[in-house]
């Protein structure tokens, strides 16, 4: 079914199977959300959605294996930084003469309190300064162009800086500045283990787990208007006994939070959005922080048997809110390889979304997210959720 | 003889010399009796616990810097044992008593009558604890809720309080969501515990004259997602978890259920304030950026392991467990956690911290 033709075909098939044959549709509907014990509203069933589940996602790197878009190498980290700081006589102190590696103690908290006074420096970055960050100087990144020119020039809303293309040259003027940022640090690349064990987090504890909303779709494969929002479940994962998520799971929402919206359209399965401030959930490595998105696209493609999607989203990320995110997954440091002063300065200058009205420098990475899904009901109606309930109930019990 | 007072609503049992549900205690040792079983005190009320460890190890390994913070329940050189109650003498030779093979600690943080502040510290201290007997096949389980009564796998256990159908009628009107808690053929009735046969063929336990189901969503053990159901439904709680402030609220943040304050705002605790003094990964001017104080307002009085404690400014705030509480200055409404990992240092699950609603753990005899 690689043809074009048979493509359409088939998305016409299952466009008339979901929306013209709608009892079917009701009914696989009702099915779940009745295994999930709720009950079933004429508004949940009858409007026209498609609902995803998010398995995984990643900070958008593309590394190669020689490594060419990090001609200096990979970025230094701070216990190298450290270290190199040492007298001999303290690194044999330090080391155990020897015998202590980076994540042992006392050298994985002492590495990080080399601040003046003693402070440490992932909570004063500008305390001391480091080498500067290797970044990547390569020419492809995935993402969206998202100021709308090709020269990386400024405009009144960006600060100049360098575009990529996509890796499959399609696309010119992709901004992605995060990526410029990250793709250097070793626990970021695609042989590093921090996101990798983020989303094993995710999955494992069911936490952070994002769904993706489609309202007003008539047609699964081209559809002019449709209405996206993006919402952190309620439920845990369902999962099949091999580990995988089982496909149209039923997943109710944490009411009251997050729930951004965009207006996007579906082109040949395709589906893209307009811009628009979307906060997303994060949860891994032991961090639960906020993904701030200014400008925030999200561009999608639906497999053909509609069980799966694949895409990437992208935006304008502030700086405090990576930063914040940062320091409080400090203890990632060793493991990812990175230095946090040195990234403080590195995520200021290579900013270049939102400038501040007073100082002109900019404030926002551009940045680019790719992430797997898999179609799920979404239940975003007013029913209570057994985490609601049983908060009622601790206290009604409890007082 | 045999005393009793009445010490913050708790009904203490002086039974030095009685035999009681957990039979005869030491002098000086006394039992708090509850829903679900029996607390073990001394005579300045202060809980008793055991460490996980030694009872594993078979060995004594709380010593030194350890018993300036968890005190040996010290025993005489005239104490004799007493039935499960064994004196030991440890490895810097203190006498010590042990129960059931467990050597018995008071937790120097146990500043006020009763306080379980010691329970669940480093995964492995637990507060002395006796639960009550129940039928074979039935166990015990701390849940969010409190102690409740549950099958031999830990599924809550349920009944209905009747209204327009029998539990039963209704539960078999509803397949998918209750099962009947069945008897086994030789069990018989036993205190509180009743079977009843319908149907003339199943025989389903009861508690107190009400059926006995389990709920279907309960897939792990500590869950109670089928209390309160049709406002029907009840688990059979045979202790309510200890009791919140009066101004405190439950809310799900992206963590799970989590404490509030009376608008609904998550609050916090710093893990481990010296670590943070000693890293400044929050200093004063963070303080003052970020933190509230939860201060108590006239009337407000601890309760349970909420205390009202003297910060250092000299005013009057809420701990929990030992530790001040305070909201975050960026969060604006309900389910918002913004304060979540400030100051966390290099060690994971340091800094300032949610407080999570505990699901409790299993207490039972061995």
């Amino acid at each position: 079914m690689n043809d074009q033709g048979d493509r359409e075909r088939w998305h016409k098939r299952e466009m008339e199977r979901r929306f013209s044959s709608r009892p079917l549709f009701v009914s696989t509907a009702a099915l779940f959300v009745s295994i999930l014990g709720l009950p079933v509203t004429a508004t949940a069933a009858e409007r026209n959605k498609l609902g995803f589940v998010v398995e995984s996602w990643y900070t958008g790197i593309y590394d190669t294996e020689y490594m060419e878009e990090c001609p200096e190498g990979i970025v230094i980290g701070n216990d190298e930084i450290w270290f190199n700081g040492l007298s001999p006589e303290q690194k044999d102190i330090e080391t155990g003469s020897g015998t202590l590696q980076v994540l042992d103690l006392p050298r994985r908290p002492n590495q990080y309190l080399r601040g003046p006074n003693g402070e440490d420096v992932c909570w004063h970055p500008e305390s001391v300064i480091d080498p500067p960050m290797r970044t990547i100087t390569g020419k492809y990144s995935f993402g969206l162009n998202l100021d709308g020119n090709t020269d990386g020039k400024a405009t009144p809303n960006t600060c100049e800086h360098g575009n990529f293309q996509t890796p499959d040259g399609q696309v010119s003027g992709v901004d992605n500045q995060l990526y410029r940022l990250m793709g250097c640090v070793y626990g970021y690349r695609s042989e590093g283990y921090l996101e990798h064990h983020a989303n094993r987090e995710r999955q494992d504890e069911s936490k952070g787990i994002i769904l993706i909303d489609i309202a007003n779709v008539d047609d699964t494969y081209n559809d002019e208007s449709v209405e996206v929002s993006f919402y952190l479940s309620a439920t845990s994962l369902h999962f099949d006994t091999s580990g995988r998520i089982v496909p149209y799971g039923s997943y109710q929402i944490v009411k009251d939070r997050y729930g951004d919206s965009v207006s996007g359209k579906i082109v040949d399965g395709v589906l893209t959005t307009e811009s628009g401030d979307v906060v997303l959930p994060i949860y891994g490595n032991d961090g639960a922080t906020e993904m701030v998105l200014r400008d925030f696209q999200i561009e999608m493609e639906i497999s053909e048997d509609g069980t799966r999607a694949k895409g990437l989203w992208a935006g304008y990320r502030p700086v405090l809110d990576f930063w914040d995110h940062i320091q409080k997954v400090q203890h990632d440091v060793p493991v990812g390889q990175y230095s946090c002063p040195a990234m403080y300065v590195a995520a200021h200058e290579l900013a270049d979304g939102y400038p501040d009205s007073q100082t002109g420098e900019c404030t926002a990475l551009s940045s680019a997210f790719t992430f797997d899904a898999v179609a799920g009901f979404v239940i975003v109606e007013d029913v209570k959720s057994d985490a609601e309930r049983l908060a009622e109930n601790i206290t009604s019990v409890r007082k | 003889m045999i005393h009793v007072f009445a010490t913050l609503g708790v009904l203490l049992v002086l039974a030095g010399t009685a035999g009681a549900q957990s039979g005869e205690v030491p002098d000086g040792v006394y039992i708090e009796k509850s829903g679900a079983g029996a607390y073990f005190l001394t005579q300045e009320q202060q809980s008793l616990y055991w460490n996980e460890r030694e009872v594993d190890s078979g060995e004594v390994t709380c010593l030194e810097e350890c018993i300036e913070i968890w005190h040996p329940l010290r025993a005489e050189a005239s104490d004799q044992s007493l039935g499960q109650w064994v004196v030991i003498k440890r490895p810097d030779g203190i006498l010590q008593w042990a129960y059931q093979g467990k050597p018995l600690y008071t937790f120097i943080n146990d500043t006020f009558p009763g306080a379980r502040l010691g329970d669940g510290r480093a995964r492995s201290w637990n507060v002395l604890f006796d639960p009550i007997d129940v039928p074979a096949g039935m166990t015990i389980e701390a849940t969010v809720l409190g102690f409740v009564l549950a099958d031999h796998r830990g599924r809550t256990l349920y009944t209905r309080t009747p209204s327009t159908a029998t539990g039963k009628q209704k539960a078999l009107e509803e397949p998918d969501h209750w099962t009947p808690f069945n008897a086994p053929w030789l069990a018989l009735d036993q205190g509180e515990w009743s079977i009843k046969s319908l149907d003339g063929v199943a025989r389903q336990w009861a508690y107190e004259g009400r059926l006995l189901f389990t709920y279907k969503k309960d897939s792990d053990s500590h869950d109670v997602h089928g209390h309160g159901l049709d406002e029907e439904w009840s688990a059979v709680i045979l202790e309510p978890a200890p009791a919140l402030p009066s101004w405190m609220t439950v809310q799900q943040i992206d963590l799970g259920l989590a404490y509030a304050n009376e608008q609904g705002l998550t609050i916090y605790a710093p893990v481990d304030i010296n670590a943070i003094k000693v890293a400044q990964t929050c200093p004063q001017e963070c303080m003052q950026e970020f933190w509230r104080p939860i201060l108590p307002k006239a009337g407000d009085s601890s309760v349970g392991n909420w205390v009202i404690v003297d910060n250092d400014n000299g005013q009057k705030q809420w701990s929990y467990k030992g530790q001040l509480l305070y909201t975050h200055t960026r969060d604006m409404k309900p389910g918002e956690m913004k304060g979540n990992g400030i100051g966390v240092g290099y060690r994971i699950g340091d800094g300032w911290r949610i407080i999570p609603v505990e699901t409790g753990q299993r207490r039972s005899r061995s």
